[in-house]
Order: C-alpha cells, then sequence, then structure tokens
C-alpha cells in the first residue's frame, strides 16, 4: 500500500507491505501535526512563533520545546558548532531537529503497526528525507539530482546499518541553512555544496549531520566522516560528487 | 590509538585503527573520508525501481512537481 498526506509545510508519504487501519493513519497524522502546532516558525501561534516575538520565555516553554532545543545544543557541540538551532538574527529554530524527530517518531508507531500484524515492512519519507523499518528487505531509494529536480542523482540501498537517509542543501529552501561563520571566508560565503546527503542508522543523526555538513563545508565533512558512522554523498556547485566508501558500495548494491 | 583485532579460529586475522571520539565515545574506523567520484560511478538508470526518493526540502508545493509525487501518484 502506498497513502501520503500534509503536514508541516511539506507532505509525508508511506509505502507499506500490508494495510495500514485508517485508525493508525490518523494517529501519523496526530503525531506530525503536533510537531508543526508546536514548532513552526510558519505558524503565528506556535510556541516557538512566541518565542521568537519575545511573548514566551524558553524556561516557560513546553517539556517538548525544552528537551529539543537541549538535543540541538547537544548537537551543536558534537558538530563543532557546525549544526546550530540558532538563525544569525538570533531567533531560535528548531525546524533542523523536529523534523526528523517526528520521522523517528512516526517511526515507532509504524513499527507498532508491524507488531500488531497489521504490516510486514515500510517506508516513511517526509520532505526529502527516508526512514524504513527495521524489519524487510533493503530499500532501493533515489535521490534527486539537484541541479535538475527532475532526474535522479543516484539510486542506493538502505540497508539494516542505514535505516535513514537524509538530504540538505539549497536547491529549493535557500533560507534553510545558514553557513558557519569560519572566519577565514564572509558569512554569506557561497557554500562549498550544494547538496549533501547522509545515510545513518537513524533519522535524527542523518538529518542534522547532513545540515551541518551544508553549513560548515568541507571542513565539517571530513570532521564528521571522521567521527561519525555514517556514508557521505556531496554535490558541488559544478556537480562534482564526493562519496565515503559505504556510500559508493550502497550505489554499487542498488545496481545488482 | 585503539586497535580492534579480529581473531578467527585462534588466529589474528584482521587489525583494525580506532579511535574514540564523540559525546558517546564511540569506536569507529578512521578510513572513511568522503572522495571524488566520477558521475558515471553515481549515475543512476532513470528508469530504476525505487520504493522512495531523497531530496533537499521541499515545500508542499515543491512536493506536487516532484518525483515523490509521481511515485505517489502511480500508487497502488
Amino acid at each position: 500500500m502506498r497513502t501520503h498526506f500534509a503536514t508541516m509545510g511539506t507532505e509525508v508519504s508511506i509505502e507499506a507491505e500490508g494495510e495500514l487501519a485508517p485508525a493508525r493513519v490518523a494517529e501519523l497524522r496526530r503525531a506530525f501535526d503536533r510537531v508543526d502546532r508546536t514548532f513552526s516558525l510558519y505558524r503565528t501561534e506556535s510556541e516557538l512563533s512566541r518565542i521568537a516575538a519575545g511573548a514566551l520565555a524558553l524556561t516557560d516553554a513546553s517539556d517538548d520545546v525544552r528537551s529539543a532545543y537541549d538535543a540541538a545544543l547537544s548537537w551543536r557541540t558534537r558538530t563543532r558548532g557546525a549544526f546550530t538551532p540558532h538563525r544569525p538574527d538570533g531567533v531560535l529554530d528548531l525546524s533542523g531537529l523536529v523534523k526528523a524527530t517526528a520521522m523517528a517518531e512516526a517511526g515507532v508507531i509504524l513499527d507498532r503497526a508491524i507488531r500488531f500484524g497489521e504490516l510486514d515492512s515500510w517506508r516513511l519519507g517526509v520532505g526529502g528525507d527516508v526512514l524504513r523499518s527495521a524489519a524487510g528487505v533493503p530499500a532501493r531509494v533515489g535521490i534527486v539530482d539537484p541541479l535538475d529536480l527532475a532526474r535522479l542523482l543516484t539510486v542506493l540501498q538502505l540497508g539494516p546499518a542505514r535505516l535513514a537517509l537524509a538530504t540538505s542543501g539549497s536547491a529549493e529552501r535557500g533560507d534553510h541553512i545558514w553557513m558557519r561563520d569560519r572566519g577565514d571566508r564572509a558569512h554569506d560565503a557561497a557554500p562549498d555544496f550544494v547538496q549533501v546527503s547522509v545515510a545513518a542508522r537513524d533519522i535524527v543523526t542523518a538529518d542534522v549531520l547532513a545540515t551541518a555538513i551544508v553549513s560548515g563545508g568541507a571542513e565539517a565533512l571530513d570532521e564528521i566522516c571522521e567521527r561519525e558512522d555514517v556514508d557521505v554523498l556531496t554535490v558541488d556547485r559544478s556537480g562534482g560528487m564526493r562519496a565515503t566508501p559505504g556510500f559508493a558500495a550502497a550505489i554499487e548494491a542498488a545496481r545488482s | 590509538m585503539q586497535v580492534q583485532v579480529t581473531i578467527s579460529g585462534g588466529q589474528i586475522t584482521d587489525v583494525t585503527a580506532l579511535q574514540i571520539t564523540g559525546p558517546e565515545r564511540r569506536s569507529v574506523q578512521i578510513s572513511n573520508a568522503a572522495v571524488p567520484m566520477l558521475r558515471q560511478e553515481v549515475l543512476s538508470a532513470q528508469s530504476a525501481n525505487v520504493s522512495m526518493i531523497g531530496g533537499a526540502t521541499y515545500t508542499s508545493a515543491g512536493y506536487l512537481r516532484s518525483l515523490q509525487s509521481a511515485l505517489d501518484q502511480a500508487g497502488f
């Protein structure tokens, strides 16, 4: 089965072996809508919008918001500042983290559907990020070519150690990522990479690190590939690509 | 520097350099650099049978003309 619905300013797609009960789809919608209502800056009444407007202190915010902020600060440390929850204008923006967190929550709901015998396995796509169930065969996932959005750049296989694939870039939301100030270049310098895809065991790690590499450039790429258990594919402005051995192997696996 | 030693049948069959980093102090192999790839090494047949499409964050409007949308419309 395949289904999709709009939420969080983007689209959720689910493909699964089995049949999702309507109540389960409703449960999934509620999980995403709750994140949307709390964290979206395009909703003027969201907690994050009220914090940005100075109408709500972070210390008075809900547990959800404070724990997301705490997680974002941990990721900022772990990425040496390449990922940050603060926009250059000072506004607290947790959208880089909460979409992936919502996907992880949806994954728990979909896994429950497996336990209740509704599904055998599933793939979840949200705004260009992909998560698959641990159950089932490896998933074949395409990645859009940032220089031609109507074409696929590549196809890779997501095996049991890489259940998640996240892609960040400037292809459609140039303002989504801001560049880390590296001191040696202008703050608004052109990014090293127009698109970065990261495959990891979990979607939060994949999403945060893809954002961090776009923001931190080649230096962050080297740091993150060295320290983190991830596979990475980057595309630069001229279309040149770089891949870690694991990503190249995942592309090769999808060919056979 | 730490090394991971693989022992099989009483013999050392592999030695891999490890480094301990990160907040969880996990061990990861250090030979994971991203190296240049030729375009033909990366490109796949456009007709490839895929279950999901990844890409940079697209808005609802972007979704409508996206490849993922085409997949969803062809849903079964």
